[in-house]
């Protein structure tokens, strides 16, 4: 697996990790150990995604700031082969 | 409700609270509330595809006997 990819995995775990904290709170609003579980793990996720878009671009569509490009249509495509590499 | 007012009552019911309610009537069912202890690293996590080892269940296939 290439660095680009172990990353995406990275953020893609991470941003689970949230996800499912998330649902947690909604039923425990008050859940201190939660509460910051989910803090910290936001801010990784964050740290990462900035480290993913400072080397290969916008990460979600959103995010694309750059001003007199926009790089979001360098991403490859969901059907080109190069974003359905294997991998292993 | 003040902000301030619901979170202590919060705080409260979930001191006080019984994993299952008070009253169980015959006929229904009761799911125990969670408690969070520890969480999986994200890796684990996403492959497991939960967070909270207390619900990471194998699963067994077939009616309540695994086979």
């Amino acid at each position: 697996m290439n660095e680009m990819k172990m990353l995406e995995q990275k953020i893609h775990s991470v941003g689970f990790v949230m996800f499912d904290l998330r649902l947690f709170l909604d039923t425990h609003p008050t859940d201190m150990t939660a509460i910051t579980l989910f803090n910290k793990t936001m801010q990784k996720y964050t740290a990462l995604v900035a480290e993913y878009e400072r080397m290969y671009g916008p990460y979600h569509k959103n995010n694309d700031t750059s001003g007199n490009m926009w790089h979001w249509v360098c991403n490859p495509w969901p059907w080109e082969n190069s974003a359905n590499e294997e991998d292993n | 409700m003040a902000q301030d007012e619901f979170i202590n009552a919060m705080h409260q019911m979930e001191n006080e609270m019984s994993p299952f309610p008070e009253y169980t009537p015959v006929g229904m069912t009761y799911t125990p509330m969670q408690k969070i202890k520890t969480i999986y690293e994200p890796e684990t996590a996403f492959m497991q595809g939960t967070v909270f080892p207390d619900l990471d269940k194998p699963f067994l296939g077939g009616r309540g006997c695994s086979k």
